[in-house]
């Protein structure tokens, strides 16, 4: 047991360290002395803000309860990252070139720059990841409990009945608060952050370092080295499961696996540290090998103290807080703090990023297209942009952490945080049969896009989130027991007398059928707009270094003054003027308001998107361009050129085997 | 060329391969009574293929890395790192 004041001065100084670290390595950055922060090693520490608090205490709970399930969340990404060439690599040189700032940003970008695809993606995002950031919440709330409460409350118990006697309010509020000073510091409203990024790298070191001591507590003070810690509980029946596989594992185990890999990339943190804060490449290379070795070594650690928990505590302990309560029961009070601040560590990087990542997606999609439609938004020059732009972030990271406490409050206290975790994760993957379109499928269309994320995310809702619902005894108890209109087939855990499933495996089951279907029907039956197909062959063939140069297929032009006080409103007067400056000197000009061509609007436009997102940005240009057309001929020209050069290739192999022959039968007949 | 190609097949076989490993019903092989090192064996051949897909994909990156440069080296010795500035594309370049 700790005094609560030492516990919460050890956090405080903590987080304050984080702070001060980000904000030296923002000032480096800016400096461009950066070597360090923009280095691949921290590039893959940034990646680790994929364990969160559910790896840092849930991998333990679910290998106590669910034996060795838990790798799946593990080699799952390690799958994604080992094919990282054809994958990553080429959303990362899609997302350069594209500016793209969020994976809402990305989809809305390939299909057709459509505002409604992006707004969809982020309402998804946000309620998926809603129950995400309230398990972080719970998760801290609980080990400050469970560290400074004596006796500990039991699992289960209801929250405390005071909005401020409940630990997670606070958590809530001061997690809000960081975010706020961490993430929307910067004035300009550029989408990386070199400061956070380096403080997530670091929270990265401190997670697996923290982690590992208690692992090593186990495996060499309270047990006598490896073999030792599997001798002793040779067959005990409590930790046997964690050595073999149950009877009918595979469906979960198959449906974790893939929602992890998956989540790897639709999850919108990991899109944004992955793909929009990577800044070279190249980076890739590394992470492709060390983000995996660095999941490998946490995972190590997670079955020796989840032996020692389920062995040495007392029965019906929480699982899911055996990494504190195992150095706890041994006395060690500095080690259980070094562990609460480990799981502070997992829980604060994801919050931080995931609200980043969301209020980014909430401002640029959700709120930006509305009040860009204002007049007063889009007329007067007396609106400061960007001002506007970091209000509406502020408020919308505060939206979000409300959300997460509500959804804290109002379910059960009792669900594992594994399970939590998984509707998240299955909430999200709805985006994969549109990202995978996006960057191998020529033909998905926007409409086909737009069907498949609203048919699986209302699968989804209707089949994982409300069953989650009537467990937590909150709402949709009669419609999961009786069916809606009391039709049985229609159950949202045995959809069409599917019973018996696992119900993870069967909501994932019909969500990604409903999904895929829907996206595949709907392309096919519908055609795409000029811009639709000129994106899907840039997205599509972003990897053949012949497919650059697309602009020429769109014939727009605008005033240059028009073009320049565009820029000037949205991007503020210094990187107006500079993004003007650099734009004259690379054409080898000196004065301030260059040609008035599309490649001039092209890069103001991108300019734009890298602030707004690729919808919003298109459709401030289109208010000041005169004559827009994208020349069908260009499209097709592009579309074919790949194709092309690959029958012109063959054709001039096939001409010199001929000549061959003709030489051969030349010298014969000579 | 050859050799880049190849390369590149691994780098798509790889994943492909770990992923098999990793599904039932092959990775439900070493689901035996047996114990390597004192550790039971289910658990050991998981994190043994695990560390063993690591090296493979580290091995593997390098190597393409190299490949990469070296391709990308035009005959006048310019590299021709992606992505390239280029007259109508000149906005891909982000060194700021």
């Amino acid at each position: 047991m700790l005094g609560s004041g030492i516990v919460v001065v050890v956090a405080s100084v903590y987080l304050a360290g984080l702070f001060l670290l980000a904000f030296w390595a923002d000032r480096r950055a800016e400096k461009g002395a950066a070597r360090f922060i923009g280095s691949p090693l921290v590039y893959t520490l940034s990646l680790a803000v994929y364990c969160t608090s559910w790896t840092f205490y849930g991998a333990v709970g679910s290998a106590a309860r669910n034996g060795l399930e838990f790798l799946t969340i593990y080699l799952g990404p390690t799958v994604v990252l080992m094919g990282w060439w054809f994958f990553l690599r080429k959303l990362v040189r899609i997302s350069k070139t594209q500016r793209i700032t969020s994976i809402a940003d990305f989809l809305s970008a390939r299909y057709g720059k459509s505002a409604a695809v992006s707004a969809l993606v982020t309402l998804i995002a946000v309620i998926g990841i809603t129950p995400y950031i309230a398990l972080q919440l719970k998760a801290v709330a609980a080990s400050y409990n469970v560290i400074v409460l004596d006796p500990p409350a039991p699992p289960g118990e209801p929250h405390p009945a005071g909005l401020f006697a409940d630990t997670g309010f606070w958590v809530a509020v001061t997690m809000a608060a960081f975010v706020i000073l961490f993430g929307t510091r910067t004035a300009h409203a550029n989408e990386r952050h070199p400061g956070i990024v380096t403080a997530i790298a670091v929270e990265s070191i401190v997670k697996l370092v923290s982690f590992a001591a208690i692992g090593i507590f186990t495996l060499y003070i309270l047990h006598d080295g490896i073999r030792d810690t599997f001798n002793s509980v040779l067959g005990d029946p409590r930790v046997a499961h964690m050595f073999t596989f149950a009877d009918g594992f595979e469906g979960r185990w198959i449906a974790t696996l893939f929602l992890a890999g998956v989540a790897m990339v639709c999850l919108p943190r990991q899109f944004q540290v992955a793909v929009v804060e990577n800044s070279d490449e190249r980076h890739l290379a590394t992470a492709a090998w060390l983000f995996p070795l660095y999941m490998l070594l946490i995972s190590l650690f997670v079955v020796p103290i989840a032996i020692s928990g389920l062995t040495q505590l007392p029965d019906g302990t929480n699982p899911d807080l055996f990494v504190l309560t195992v150095p706890m029961s041994a006395d060690q009070g500095v080690l259980a703090l070094l562990a609460f601040i480990g799981g502070l560590s997992a829980a604060t990087s994801m919050v931080i990023v995931s609200s980043i990542a969301l209020s980014i997606m909430i401002s640029n999609h959700l709120v930006m297209p509305i009040l860009l439609r204002l007049p007063v938004m889009s007329e007067s020059r007396s609106v400061d942009f960007t001002a506007t732009l970091l209000l509406v972030r502020r408020l919308s990271i505060v939206a979000i952490l409300t959300l997460g406490f509500l959804y804290y409050r109002l379910t059960a206290s009792s669900n594992p945080l594994a399970s939590i975790g998984l509707i998240s994760f299955a909430g999200v993957a709805q985006f994969l049969p549109a990202l995978v379109g996006a960057v191998f499928w020529r033909r998905g269309t926007r409409q086909g896009a737009i069907a498949g994320l609203v048919a699986g995310f209302s699968v989804w809702a209707y089949t994982l989130l409300v069953p989650s619902f009537a467990d937590a005894q909150w709402a949709f108890q009669g419609l999961v027991a009786d069916g809606p209109w009391g039709v049985a087939m229609l159950r949202p855990t045995e959809l069409f007398g599917l019973a018996g499933w696992d119900s993870l495996v069967h909501g994932l089951l019909w969500s990604m059928t409903a999904n895929v279907v829907a996206y595949c029907v709907v392309s096919l039956l519908s055609t795409q707009s000029p811009l639709e197909s000129l994106q899907s062959a840039v997205f599509v063939n972003a990897l053949n270094p012949s497919e650059r140069g697309v602009e020429g297929a769109v014939k727009r032009s605008a005033a240059s003054r028009d073009i320049f006080r565009l820029a000037h409103r949205i991007l503020g007067p210094q990187r107006a003027q500079r993004i003007f400056q650099d734009y004259s000197r690379r054409r080898g000009r000196i004065d301030d308001l260059p040609d008035r061509d599309e490649p001039l609007i092209a890069h103001v436009e991108r300019e734009l998107a890298s602030t707004v997102g690729a919808a919003s940005a298109r459709s401030l240009v289109s208010r000041i361009v005169k004559g827009e057309t994208i020349s069908l001929d260009a499209v097709i020209e592009i579309l074919d050129r790949t194709q092309r050069a690959v029958s012109t290739s063959q054709a001039l192999e096939r001409k010199s085997r001929e000549l061959e022959v003709t030489a051969r039968q030349l010298r014969q007949a000579n | 060329m050859t050799r880049h190609g190849r390369l590149r097949d691994l780098a798509v076989l790889l994943p492909v391969g770990a992923l098999l490993i990793f599904l039932p019903p092959y990775v439900d092989i070493f689901d035996q009574p047996i114990l390597v090192l004192g550790i039971p064996l289910l658990p050991f051949a998981i994190f043994v293929l695990w560390l063993v897909g690591i090296v493979l994909t580290a091995i593997v990156a390098r190597a393409l890395n190299r490949a990469d440069a070296e391709l990308h080296v035009l005959p006048d010795g310019s590299a021709d790192d992606p992505p390239a500035p280029t007259a109508s594309s000149d906005g891909d370049v982000r060194g700021r």
